[in-house]
């Protein structure tokens, strides 16, 4: 039993850590190479990994034209993003710029002679298996192939996240000490009261056949 | 159009939930206070009246109406995330 829990605990812990790991955004510093258009048909469980068509941004159909962004990382080994709005859907990034993006990315392709350093923010995950690839949010140029950034966003939402999670705990254990206890206390009185009574009352019965 | 007004609605109504149980936690932590301040001063009086009254003056007080935070500050999140996202 003791098994299942801890399994049952690590699952969730998981699911939330992959879930963190998917929507929070992160930098890639990458040379950008080309950009593609590609038809794109929308269909079976991965469709959860491309964009909603219901954000008020992308319309309605399973199968429709997605932008992408090649990219190659300082270690040589490639990358491709989508490039696609995430409008009021989810995740909350509220991209509308797509087109904008796709011109930046554009402006910034360089060659391998004479490299142009670009930190792509984004969220999600590549994988050849599935033919997902992440959604760019943003890109900026960078000093160089080892520039530092630091995550201000992923530390202002974990930690209000954290607080966030210390807040409803509290607030279970304010509700938990001053409205379940006192009933608690309530019934175990009532019990009481009654044990008391049936105790009374098999006195009573032994008494009548104490003589 | 359609989605925008979605966000509004599903926002809307997941921070009237997170501002209902703040006032109620926040309402529970005055009482809590106010019961330990009536044991500090004495336990002169009623206690009832003496937790009623605060309560009464918490209510008048400028501090409930700081829980209008719960929807202003995501608000301001939103505009932030907003501008950063499209014009940044």
């Amino acid at each position: 039993m003791r098994y299942v829990k801890w399994t049952l605990i690590a699952l969730i812990l998981l699911f939330i850590g992959s879930f963190l790991h998917y929507t929070l955004p992160q930098h890639d510093i990458v040379r950008v190479v080309n950009t593609y258009e590609e038809r794109q048909d929308l269909s079976g469980w991965t469709t959860m990994f491309w964009q909603g068509t219901d954000n008020g941004s992308t319309t309605g159909n399973a199968t429709r034209d997605v932008q992408f962004i090649q990219a190659v990382r300082p270690n040589g080994k490639s990358i491709v993003y989508r490039n696609e709005d995430t409008g009021w859907g989810w995740p909350p990034y509220f991209k509308f710029d797509t087109a904008n993006l796709y011109t930046e990315a554009n402006d910034a392709i360089s060659t391998k002679d004479n490299p142009e350093w670009i930190s792509v923010t984004h969220y999600g995950w590549r994988s050849q298996l599935l033919s997902i690839f992440p959604n760019a949010v943003g890109i900026k140029q960078v000093s160089g192939p080892d520039a530092r950034i630091i995550p201000w966003a992923n530390i202002i939402i974990l930690t209000l996240l954290f607080v966030f999670i210390v807040t409803l705990y509290r607030m279970w254990q304010q509700f938990r000490q001053r409205t379940i206890d006192p009933l608690v206390e309530d019934v175990e009185d009532v019990l009481e009261a009654a044990d008391e009574k049936k105790d009374s009352a098999i006195d009573k019965i032994k008494g009548w056949f104490k003589r | 159009m359609l989605g925008f007004l979605r966000f509004l609605i599903i926002g809307f109504v997941l921070l009237t939930l997170l501002y209902g149980l703040l006032s109620i936690y926040i309402r529970s932590l005055t009482r809590e206070r106010l019961e330990h301040e009536w044991e500090e001063e004495g336990s002169i009086g009623e206690r009832d009246a003496y937790v009623e009254e605060g309560i009464k003056a918490y209510e008048r007080s400028f501090r409930p109406k700081l829980l209008l935070l719960v929807y202003i500050l995501p608000l301001i999140v939103f505009a932030a995330i907003f501008y950063v996202s499209n014009f940044m």
